[in-house]
């Protein structure tokens, strides 16, 4: 029995380091076989840059190939592509993920995601936690209450959960930041640089309201409906049948149900991860919330395919990494599907 | 179905006609609530987008026919002008007109959802025949290329594909096309474990008996049987499209070459609308995207239970 359960684990463990292997290798692949010219884009920053500075001299067109052909050297780009792709994995490994072309001091790409990440993360998480919270307490309650209370709940609930994020959040701003005028109008808090001083904190927390609150009320829409689809299935399940013609008074019996259905509602937790993110994304580009969202709209925005890759990759390895312990947890959170596993494996 | 019986007496053909028409599946449709509601809706946005462009002015770039200079130079008197009879929902920053952009752009990306449902609807449906009907390694592949990209969110997919796409390239084609063939994995698993389930069906070892070659039992046998949980799948790929279109627009990465709904909101991101106070420029644009999605919803769900009331499909958004 135990062997099978582990099994199971190898089992998942080689899919998803396939699965990681896979989403690096497209990474990689997307940026080369995709018409557009990053070098040349790069360089013309430069030379814009240079013009700046030096008042204009137009003498660098017989330069150009030279200088691109050194800037192909300097990044490797003139190694064969599979190479290229050894050493990028094996630096991406190593935690060296190149150099971002944004910024004309070519910044490590590491230490930009270290910068921006926690500012995403104190964003997701207590959103996350907050919104599977309410959102299953309300989505028992509409269940377990039914009739009215349930029609209007489940009807509202799906039409909170199909608002955009990126457009609630304009409305937000539009009622606490423009008339109310309580929080600020963009979530850059540009004027102050990163650091542990009061102004600083401040600031980003109160950058941090609006979006957090957007994301956590288009979360308790989602968490809602599945709660109240998982309530009503063990409502009409045979024990609570049993359960009711023995007598047992409502509220044991709510209280089953409610164990039974939060259990799927676990997994859902890890396995959100990923969408809870990719919706952030928008929210963060909207606003302005210095965070991953906002970072990746500037490098996007600056056909920047070195910080592209690097920072594509590095999303989806967390999502897998959530989709993994998703599956892992799976088997020990519910004694009746660990049993089914093994006796699936074995 | 019922076959109608021409009578002699009128008062019978007009009550059998309505008899017909409530048990026909037409008829059925519309005494569900849900489904009625969700294609008004439906239906008054799409007329929104035919009818409303006819009080519209003809491009959405074009200024000069209201502006006094007679030129596409925008000048200060005619930005940002609230809502008026000449510009029901005001001017933007570029002195155009929201309201011809809003309906413009709405009929743009009913569009670009309708052939991105479309292809990723008519993937779905033949790589989930191949995989469920023929199984073996072709299903080990298409189910584990399944797997892997619905654990990565489609918009992430979509926003490395489109962000590495010079703007130039960016055609609405090219947007519907990529959004059709990265939405078909969830669509694709419905389908498959649909004709697992009808594989193993009696009318199937039928045909089998019948010397009915594999192809022309997926086309001829199960692909009739499985056909409304397909039209189910395209309503929510239609609607998983215009969230996906929506989304990459407001950044800037959706169609180059055309007014959408995304390049509305991005437009609309752009011009400051919520900082100058402008509400009649957001809250429609919204609205119409909320709107649109919830009556897609309201067709789904009131379909799945004229179809079968016993069914669970999963809703996959974004």
């Amino acid at each position: 029995m135990v062997s099978s359960y582990t099994r199971y684990v190898i089992n998942k463990t080689i899919t998803y380091t396939i699965l990681w292997f896979l989403a690096a290798f497209l990474n990689f692949l997307l940026p080369r076989i995709m018409p557009g010219d990053p070098i040349g884009r790069y360089l013309e920053t430069l030379y814009n840059m240079g013009q700046a500075a030096t008042g204009g001299i137009a003498q660098v067109v017989p330069e150009a190939e030279r200088l691109r052909q050194e800037v192909l050297h300097k990044f490797g780009l003139d190694q064969p592509p599979l190479t290229q792709f050894v050493y990028w994995f094996i630096n991406f490994l190593r935690g060296d993920w190149g150099y971002s072309i944004s910024f004309p001091n070519l910044p490590p790409v590491i230490d930009l995601v270290k910068q921006y990440l926690p500012n995403t993360l104190l964003l997701l998480l207590p959103s996350l936690v907050i919104s599977w919270l309410v959102g299953n307490y309300l989505g028992a309650y509409m269940a377990l209450k039914g009739g009215k209370i349930d029609k209007i709940g489940l009807s509202s609930m799906q039409f909170i959960s199909l608002i955009p994020a990126y457009w609630l959040i304009i409305v937000l701003i539009f009622i606490f930041a423009v008339n109310l005028k309580w929080l600020p109008v963009s979530g850059r808090p540009a004027y102050i640089i990163p650091s542990m001083s009061w102004d600083y904190i401040s600031a980003l927390l109160k950058a941090w309201i609006l979006p957090m609150t957007t994301i956590t009320i288009i979360g308790i829409g989602g968490w809602s409906i599945g709660m109240r689809a998982y309530v009503i299935y063990q409502l009409n399940s045979n024990y609570i049948r049993y359960s009711r013609a023995l007598g047992l008074p409502q509220r044991v019996l709510s209280r089953y149900a409610f164990r039974n259905a939060i259990i799927p509602q676990f997994t859902a937790f890890a396995l959100s991860f990923g969408g809870l993110f990719a919706g952030n994304l928008l929210v963060e580009m909207v606003y302005g919330y210095p965070g991953m969202g906002s970072l990746l709209a500037l490098v996007m925005s600056r056909l920047d395919i070195f910080s592209m890759q690097a920072i594509f990759t590095f999303t989806a390895s967390m999502i897998l990494i959530a989709n993994y312990v998703a599956d892992i947890l799976y088997g020990f959170l519910d004694p009746r599907i660990r049993r089914g596993l093994t006796e699936a494996a074995g | 179905m019922r076959r109608v019986t021409r009578s002699a007496s009128l008062g019978k053909i007009t009550s059998r006609g309505i008899s017909f028409i409530r048990e026909s599946l037409i008829g059925e449709l519309f005494t569900n609530k849900r489904f009625t509601l969700g294609f008004a809706i439906f239906m008054s946005l799409v007329l929104l987008g035919y009818i409303g462009s006819l009080f519209a002015y003809p491009d959405p770039w074009d200024i000069s026919i209201y502006n006094p200079t007679k030129t596409n130079q925008c000048i200060e008197e005619l930005r940002f002008l609230p809502p008026s009879p000449e510009h029901l929902l005001g001017t933007d920053q570029g002195c155009r007109d929201i309201y011809t952009w809003l309906v413009v752009g709405l009929k743009n990306s009913l569009w670009i959802a309708a052939l991105a449902g479309l292809i990723s609807t008519l993937v779905a449906m033949i790589l989930g025949l191949a995989a469920g009907y023929k199984g073996g390694l072709l299903d080990d592949i298409i189910n584990f290329s399944a797997n892997f990209l619905i654990v990565i969110p489609m918009f992430i997919v979509l926003l490395m594909v489109v962000g590495y796409v010079p703007p130039q390239a960016r055609t609405t084609m090219l947007v519907a096309v990529v959004i059709g063939l990265l939405s078909w994995p969830g669509p694709t698993r419905v389908v498959r474990s649909m004709v697992m389930q009808n594989k193993a069906s009696d009318y199937v070892d039928v045909a089998k008996l019948m010397n009915f070659t594999s192809t022309e039992i997926m086309i001829k046998e199960i692909l009739p049987n499985i056909s409304s949980y397909i039209f189910l799948i395209y309503i929510q790929s239609f609607s998983a499209a215009i969230f996906a279109e929506v989304g990459i627009g407001a950044i800037g990465y959706g169609p180059f070459d055309a007014v959408t709904l995304g390049r509305a909101f991005n437009n609309m991101i752009g011009g400051g609308a919520v900082t100058i106070g402008a509400w009649w420029w957001f809250v429609p644009l919204g609205l119409v995207v909320v709107f649109l999605s919830y009556s897609l919803l309201l067709i789904n769900l009131g379909l799945q239970h004229v179809f079968n009331p016993r069914l669970k499909l999963t809703v996959y958004a974004v």
